[in-house]
């Protein structure tokens, strides 16, 4: 049994979309922090 | 989760792993880090030659210059690795043999994994609810 | 090896250019510490953001970068799903997170709570699990580095593993806990822009096509969803990482450091995150035999790639993402181990009656004295950097078991604990040497299950919560 290339390609490319949001959120969250003054 | 249900399953594990006397060049992974000794850029390409009869899938790898090559996702069956240089000259380093486990064994410690896994996934849900 | 990319002087300075900013960058966020809660907890009042960045970026470590090509290399397409099953070790902890906080307002390391909970022999088994994991993980990225660096550019081994203790040593020395949470979030987007544009690149220049053409040809069974040792190496990743977060006390300390209520939330979305991470990194070793890379061990496949990819700009975008990635491993795990060995062994064992600042300067001077350590161990370069995380599976996956019965239960008592952690490191060591590195973890964590749940059928007392609130005490 060996995975197709369609679902390789679907595997990556969905972890690929993932990832590219992670900054963007953390960002996101960051500013939320700072303006409601509890980074820390 | 039942103890006596992780019990039998540890008890099949053990029969699992009993009775794997591996030999030196036997290669349980299909993974194997061969020494080819080109610090000197000598060789440009390793070859492995199923020593099976009327094997017509060869497996060939390019070379740079290092003293290690590591070479993985080989399917069962005996190989020859060869050095092929540049002019055209060959030779030959020591054979290994492929022989990965048996599917059951390794399929034995997969479900004894998911078991445990399961049992920690319940433990901590009943924990976490009837904290709540 | 193949040509190298990056010349010496270049790369000394971008070290130097690292090294200076964060150790201002460190002098910058520590010059307000003034307390050990400061300095070794951050203060205790860590908000989402950074305490997401932080859980999150300390998990994508040498694991990450250089481990999850490396497994697949070996493993295959399973060996890149298993390794990203190591989020499991975030998502889980998340529960546990809070109730620590709860447990124990005034606690300090896993230390703590292992003594408190379960007295003094399980306390001796859990610190020497503790600090041989530790030391096994500091070792393992700082040999990480310099392996990095004898790839990417004409340095040394040497060097490269100096130059990364050095930089860590000087900037967790600074700043405490706040400055590696803060480096942390930085290095944390530095490293997924950097393995974004990574595997981008690698999809750009060998197409999928190709790729599954290629492997199918000349490593068919990476591509076997039946490939045994594959098989039995994926639950076993999934309890090392579960182990290795259970049990150290780089996420304890975190669960102490987050301000109430952040826990819980915090590392559930940090392992969210983290999942499909070790995928976008792990694929591209995939494409290694098509771009013409036979590494001349496992471990170097990642750098190797990523270089011939991106040519010679791309080594030294590789040098900053794995540099970046080590580090926020490394910094942790030094503030964490000195808070372990300050509370844990000069407090518990050696001055039962210092005060607030004698700990401090001594959490100062540990964690120098474990970068020099680190430093002596990792000179001889040992084991390939899988291997030797995964001798340490054996001793983390024991204590997985203790720890969820630990904080829950109050029927599990200090010799059932002691016992399962030290018949569970026993049995995975031996599952290691008689089959591979690929089962200890996973033979070690059945074994102290099992020997839990017998402890816990012949219970007697029950453990009062109560005991845990005025945590941490001095031993007598």
């Amino acid at each position: 049994m060996y995975l197709s290339e369609l679902a390789l390609t679907l595997i990556v490319v969905l972890a690929l979309g993932i990832t590219v949001c992670v900054p963007l959120y953390l960002l996101l969250q960051l500013c939320l922090d700072l303006k409601g003054k509890r980074l820390w | 989760m039942n103890p006596r249900i992780i019990y039998m399953l540890l008890v099949l594990l053990l029969i699992a792993l009993s009775g794997n006397s591996v030999s030196a060049t036997q290669v349980r992974e299909g993974y194997i880090s061969l020494n080819v000794n080109n610090k000197n850029s000598m060789y440009e390409r390793l070859t492995l030659l199923p020593k099976q009869h009327n094997a017509v899938i060869t497996y060939t790898y390019p070379l740079h210059q290092q003293d290690l090559a590591f070479v993985s996702g080989l399917p069962d069956g005996e190989y020859q690795p060869v050095l092929q240089a540049k002019d055209g000259s060959t030779q030959s380093l020591p054979p290994f043999t492929v022989k990965h486990y048996p599917l059951w064994q390794a399929g034995g410690l997969f479900i004894l994994g998911l078991a445990v896994f399961v049992a920690l996934l319940v433990t901590l849900f009943n924990y976490q609810r009837s904290e709540d | 090896m193949q040509a190298v990319q990056i010349d010496s002087t270049s790369a000394l300075l971008i070290l130097c250019a690292f090294g200076v900013a964060w150790l201002a960058w460190g002098w910058y966020l520590g010059r307000k510490n003034k307390t050990l809660d400061d300095f070794a907890l951050a203060g205790r009042n860590v908000g989402f953001a950074l305490a997401t960045a932080t859980a999150m970026a300390t998990w994508i470590t040498s694991n990450t970068t250089l481990v999850a090509p490396q497994l697949t290399l070996q493993f295959g397409v399973w060996g890149m799903l298993g390794y990203s099953m190591a989020a499991l070790g975030l998502l889980l902890f998340a529960p546990l997170a809070e109730r620590i906080r709860k447990l124990m307002p005034h606690g300090f390391t896993s230390g703590d709570f292992i003594l408190a909970r379960y007295g003094r022999a399980a306390w001796a088994v859990f610190i020497i699990i503790s600090l041989c994991y530790a030391l096994g993980w500091l070792v393992s990225l700082s040999m990480a580095g310099g392996l990095l660096l004898s790839a990417l550019s004409d340095l040394s081994y040497l060097t490269g593993m100096t130059a990364i203790l050095l930089i860590c040593v000087g900037y967790t020395l600074m700043g405490g806990l706040r400055a590696v949470i803060a480096t942390d979030f930085v290095q944390s987007i530095v490293i997924i822009i950097g393995v974004v544009v990574i595997a981008v690149v690698c999809i750009n220049t060998v197409s999928f096509e190709t790729l599954h053409t290629e492997l199918s040809a000349r490593q068919p069974e990476l591509l076997n969803l039946l490939f045994p040792a594959a098989i039995m190496f994926f639950f076993n990743n999934v309890f090392f990482g579960i182990g290795e977060i259970f049990h150290s006390n780089v996420w304890w300390s975190r669960a102490f450091a987050f301000a109430p209520g952040i826990g819980r939330r915090s590392y559930f979305t940090a392992g969210l995150l983290w999942l499909p991470i070790p995928i976008v990194t792990g694929f591209v070793a995939l494409a290694a035999v098509t771009l013409g890379v036979v590494p001349p061990s496992p471990d170097m496949v990642g750098p190797m790639v990523a270089a011939k990819l991106l040519g010679d700009i791309g080594a030294v975008f590789v040098f900053i993402v794995v540099f970046s990635a080590l580090a926020s491993s490394m910094d942790s795990l030094l503030a964490a181990t000195s808070d372990l060995l300050t509370q844990d062994v000069f407090r518990k064992l050696l001055r039962p009656d210092s005060d607030d600042m004698s700990l401090l300067k001594a959490s100062k001077v540990i964690i120098v004295l474990l970068g020099l350590a680190t430093w002596l161990i990792s000179l001889p370069k040992l084991a390939t950097l899988g291997a030797l995380l995964n001798f340490t599976g054996a001793f983390v996956a024991s204590t997985i078991w203790p720890i969820v019965y630990g904080i829950f239960d109050r029927r599990l008592t200090g010799k059932w604990a002691a016992l399962a952690m030290t018949l569970g490191t026993v049995s995975g060591l031996c599952g290691y040497f008689l089959v591979g590195f690929y089962v200890a973890a996973i033979v070690s964590c059945s074994v102290s299950l099992l020997v839990c749940r017998v402890g816990l059928a012949r219970a007697t007392t029950l453990f009062d919560w109560q005991q845990l609130q005025e945590a941490p005490r001095v031993l007598k």
